[in-house]
């Protein structure tokens, strides 16, 4: 009997106004990804977080707007499969570690991201790049990141750059924003 | 079509009870065996991973039993690691939970594996049951892939195991309620853990052998299971343990009882006392209206009737009533038991039953069947005309090929061990193949029948119904039937032109067959028959095959024309009786060996003098395979002479042997040894052998005759034979100084083994006519059980499973040896303190050759 209620009860919430969209996290090994979710969740920056094993899910709310979050693990063994949680979703957020000063980080952030926006199954979906850790020195800006991740060349989809910082949280809302924008679309 | 509906999982909103459904199909084919091809089970894995954000804990719970199924054949499992983990963690009231923490290890790879530890450590020592049971089964799983990690689980499981052993008492009707299934787990892990430490099973099993201190069932039977491996490898536990069983089979739930009387009855005893003991406490299940309990007790009984089989008497009638029960494996099973105990007169009776029995029953109990009625026919000879009409009738059932053909190779068997019954078998086997539906089979019988029929006293009938093949069947059988005709025309045809050439006609006919396979063999069938390059196309061993082709290769090589008329079968020597005596790894093949030494013989031409080859022995390492020379030896035996073949190899790269020689002499004083009258007639040598180079030596031995009343024999030595090889090293070839050198290598002993050839036992020559007999009785502490010292006297005598009658701790065996007449052995065995007693008794024609096989056996175990 209570299934019944609740399952009429969803189904006005969702006739009115209730929106529920999926975004895919990802981004390279310790770029920030699960922190920057615990930290929209309303959570505690902590700085020492468990690498992620697989995926896991985090639902935020904002609003009307249910934002149903796949983070995934970005060691190299998971970044095959980042593909198969992208596909279908409202948003794809690539984080980059932009504080990072290996010499590796940027070019080999650039290869797995636009490795992953060739497939054909991704056509179209909306790329948020957020540069993140903008709160630790010599961090590389915008501009930088835009150039250096080669931005530019990527076609056929909305792409945009901001620069964040989840410890501080520095330019949340405008992530937050950007992404409930893609539910309206 | 999965894959489509599994699209349902990606819809937003997530319709729960469609998804369930989904799932549940999923489930199903996974289950049933189905196979989903790679691809799409990776697809599928990844659609049902994102369901495991969705808040529906019975939807969880499928989602779990599903990665399950799919964990072993999808890529990238460990994707969902984090999310099971999550799942494991939580009140108990979470009813995926124990799915979760079972398959904690089906997601994890090697390099995360710790990070499970803990979860498991929790999930063991939780309250719930079912968390408990899944945490110690998780562990379990991971022990062989990482068996550090499940060794780290041992304490949380020791405390399990106790904790669940709490005080509410068994539920209904004696089974187990489910909150006591940690203790079954955790026993099976626990011995899992502690099985390369004996002492430490021994404790766990000393400490729970308090039968109420462990509530589940299965729990007592996994310590029944151990306290059996325990008693077989030591005999110090066997008394106490025993004493344990024996409680354990008193007891009143019927899993334990029947564990502990089968594990009783597997062990050996010495006197039928023990056994009786058994069948009391067995009987109740015997009479139980449980299809299940009386199953296994039956089992226990057959296990029990092969060691005692008079035990059974009193449970014949019970037994004949049980066939007629109607559930077709209390049926076999008690068929089985009586064919294995029945006396000589109840055979006939059996036999009614079993022909009304089989059809009712499938094929694999009519294969258990068959086997029991031949060895039933091998075990009294006298009723083989019986059993074969009883053959005859079931071949004549319906039935799968695998049956069928179990029953033709029943008829093979029964023809070379009665081959009396030669004509008759062979005639029914035609009759079968008349109208035989599997090619296969008939391909079968015509080869029987190729090899058999020559052996009738007239082909002629045979030939008719394999030529009836060569008109009617498929080209398989015709090929087999054409190859059968020829062998027969090769067979017989010598002392009968006419006959030779009616199946030259038949064959010629067969020339036009439309099938290139049939033509062949008819072509390859008739030329040697017709007296072209007769022998030349027909080589009987593989050796010869090999020869041949090597010589085809040679001349297509240097392009010459094909003639053949300068090939000749190399071999003179190949159908010798090689017995494979278990004494170290042999190099090179048997055919090798006797191809080097027809060749080598050849050069001494004492040798052909010396007879037919009795039996060659397995070749055997004189030295360490690193040695500087090695050397390996084979006996042969002849009726009056030995000849012992040894191939030196020379592994040192810059020497260079000359001269070399074996000696080998008697070895004087050795307990039990008699070299009767050995000389040495010849010895061979090698002139040169250089670097890395192999040759052969031979050295032979005659004996001396000793001629007896009923025939004569040769006085064959038991001894060990002491070997030098001696020889001169040198530098170089050309170096004629070097220095002469001794290489001492490992003796070869001659044994009853050697000379003595195995034959199919008849019971009923025991007893008849005059012969001599010999006997001695003694004690050999080499043996634990009366079962090794079969196996090590089969395995030495080459003695077949179906020419051995075990019955009542009695080994009944016969054969030849080079000389005399056939000679039946049986051999009494008792347990004794210290090991087995052995009593022989040989009866036979020649009084020599009986003492020869008394003195041979007992030092054949003694040694």
């Amino acid at each position: 009997m209570a299934g019944i209620f609740r399952n009429i009860y969803d189904w006005l919430l969702r006739l009115f106004w209730a929106t529920e969209m999926d975004v895919t996290v990802i981004g390279l090994q310790n770029a920030g990804k699960t922190s920057l979710l615990r930290v929209l969740a309303g959570g505690e920056f902590t700085v020492d977080s468990i690498p992620t094993v697989g995926f896991s899910m985090k639902r935020l709310q904002k609003g009307h707007v249910a934002l149903k979050c796949w983070d995934l693990g970005g060691q190299p063994r998971f970044r095959a499969m980042w593909e198969r949680y992208c596909r279908g979703v409202n948003a794809i957020v690539f984080i980059v570690d932009s504080a990072d000063p290996s010499p590796d980080n940027i070019p080999q952030a650039k290869t797995e991201l636009h490795s992953l926006i060739k497939n054909t199954t991704l056509d179209g979906i909306p790329l948020l790049v957020l540069g993140n850790k903008s709160d630790l020195p010599d961090s590389l800006g915008v501009d930088d990141l835009i150039v250096q991740l080669e931005l530019n060349e990527i076609s056929r989809r909305e792409v945009s750059c901001y620069s964040i910082s989840a410890k501080e949280e520095t330019n949340l809302d405008a992530v937050i924003q950007w992404l409930i924008n893609k539910a309206k679309r | 079509m999965i894959s489509q509906e599994a699209r349902v999982f990606n819809d937003t909103p997530l319709n729960v009870s469609k998804c369930r459904d989904v799932l549940t199909k999923i489930l199903h084919t996974v289950r049933s065996g189905d196979h989903i091809p790679e691809g799409e089970t990776t697809d599928l894995f990844f659609a049902v991973s994102k369901l495991f954000q969705h808040k529906d804990p019975n939807l969880r719970q499928l989602v779990h039993l599903i990665v399950r199924e799919l964990a072993g054949i999808t890529e990238d499992v460990i994707m969902i690691t984090s999310s099971v983990m999550k799942d494991t963690v939580g009140g108990s009231e979470l009813i995926f939970r124990p799915n979760a923490i079972r398959n904690l290890c089906r997601v994890i790879d090697l390099s995360t594996v710790q990070a499970i530890e803990r979860s498991l450590k929790t999930a063991i020592n939780d309250k719930s049951h079912a968390v408990a049971s899944a945490g110690i089964i998780s562990s379990y799983h991971l022990y062989l892939p990482a068996t550090e990690s499940s060794r780290r689980t041992l304490p949380e499981t020791q405390d399990a195991l106790s904790s669940f052993g709490g005080s509410s008492g068994l539920g209904m009707f004696g089974t187990h309620s489910p909150s006591s299934m940690p203790q079954y787990h955790a026993l099976g892990l626990l011995i899992l853990l502690k099985r390369n430490d004996r002492n430490g099973l021994v404790k766990l099993l000393q400490s729970f052998q308090r039968a109420d201190l462990v509530r589940n069932p299965l729990g007592v039977v996994l310590l029944i299971r151990l306290a059996g491996t325990l008693i077989q490898t030591d005999s110090q536990l066997k008394s106490p343990l025993i004493a344990v069983l024996k409680g354990w089979a008193d007891h009143k739930t019927d899993m334990i009882s029947l564990e502990a009387l089968r594990t009783l009855a597997g062990l050996t005893y010495s006197n039928q006392d023990d056994a009786l003991a058994i069948i009391k406490v067995l009987s109740p299940h015997l009479q139980s209206p449980r299809a299940v309990v009386k199953i296994m007790a039956l089992r226990i009984l057959k296990l029990l009737s092969k060691q005692f089989p008079s035990i059974v008497s009193p449970f014949n009638r019970d037994l004949e009533n049980s066939i007629s029960l109607g559930n077709k494996v209390i049926s076999t099973l008690a068929i089985a038991i009586l064919l294995q105990t029945g006396s000589e007169d109840s055979v006939e009776r059996l036999v009614g039953q079993v022909k009304t029995f089989i059809p009712d029953i499938s094929d694999e109990f009519r294969l258990f069947i068959v086997a029991s009625v031949e060895e039933l026919a091998l075990k009294f000879p006298k009723q083989t005309q019986c059993i074969i009409n009883l053959l005859s009738t079931i071949l004549r059932e319906e039935g799968s090929s695998a049956f069928k053909e179990r029953i033709i190779l029943s008829y093979a068997k029964l023809i070379q061990y009665s081959p009396e019954f030669r004509d008759e078998i062979l005639m029914q086997l035609c009759e079968f193949v008349e109208d035989c539906e599997y090619p296969k089979l008939a391909i079968l019988v015509l080869n029987i029948l190729a090899v058999e029929s020559s052996q009738t006293r007239r082909t002629g009938p045979f030939v008719r119904y394999i030529y009836n093949r060569i008109v009617l069947e498929n080209s398989n059988v015709r090929a087999a039937s054409v190859a059968a005709l020829s062998t027969i025309c090769q067979n017989g045809g010598d002392n009968d032109t006419t006959f030779q050439r009616s199946i030259l006609q038949l064959l010629t006919q067969a020339t036009d067959d439309s099938d290139d396979e049939v033509r062949d063999r008819a072509i390859t069938g008739i030329s040697p028959c017709l007296g072209l390059g007769k022998g030349w196309l027909t080589p009987k061993t593989d050796e010869e095959f090999g020869d041949l082709e090597d010589h085809l290769t040679g001349l297509v090589r240097t392009d010459s024309a094909v003639d053949l008329s300068d090939w000749q079968p190399r071999l003179a020597s190949s159908h010798l009786p090689t017995k494979h005596l278990e004494t170290g790894p042999v190099v090179g093949t048997v055919a090798a060996r006797s191809e080097a030494f027809s060749s080598i013989s050849k050069l001494v031409p004492m040798v052909s003098t010396f007879g037919r080859v009795w039996t060659a022995s397995a070749t055997e390492h004189l030295t360490e395979p690193e040695a500087e020379y090695v050397l390996e030896a084979t006996k042969y035996i002849y009726a009056q002479h030995i000849v012992l073949h040894v191939r030196v190899t020379n592994t040192l790269p810059d020497v260079w042997l000359r001269d070399a020689s074996l000696v080998s002499v008697p070895a004087l004083g050795e307990a039990l040894s008699d070299h009767g009258s050995l000389t040495q007639v010849f010895t061979t040598s090698i002139d040169v052998l250089g670097p890395g180079e192999s040759k052969d030596l031979l050295v032979g031995f005659a004996l001396e005759e000793v001629l007896e009343e009923r025939g004569k024999t040769s006085n064959y030595p038991l001894c060990k034979l002491i070997n030098t090889l001696k020889f001169t090293a040198a530098e170089d070839v050309n170096d004629n100084a070097g220095y002469e050198d001794d290489f001492q290598v490992e003796a070869v002993a001659l044994g009853l083994a050697d000379y003595f050839v195995a034959e199919y036992a008849h019971t009923e020559s025991w007893d008849s006519g005059s012969v001599s007999e010999a006997q001695k009785s003694f004690k050999s502490t080499r043996f634990r059980s009366i079962s090794d010292s079969v196996a090590y006297i089969s395995s030495n005598l080459g003695l077949e499973a179906q020419a051995v009658h075990v019955q009542s701790n009695q080994l009944c065996f016969g054969g030849k040896l080079p000389f005399g007449s056939y000679i039946d052995v049986k051999v009494r065995m008792a347990p004794v303190e210290t090991g087995v007693a052995f009593q022989i008794t040989a009866r036979g024609e020649n009084k020599h050759a009986l003492d020869f096989v008394v003195r041979g056996f007992l030092q054949m175990v003694k040694w």
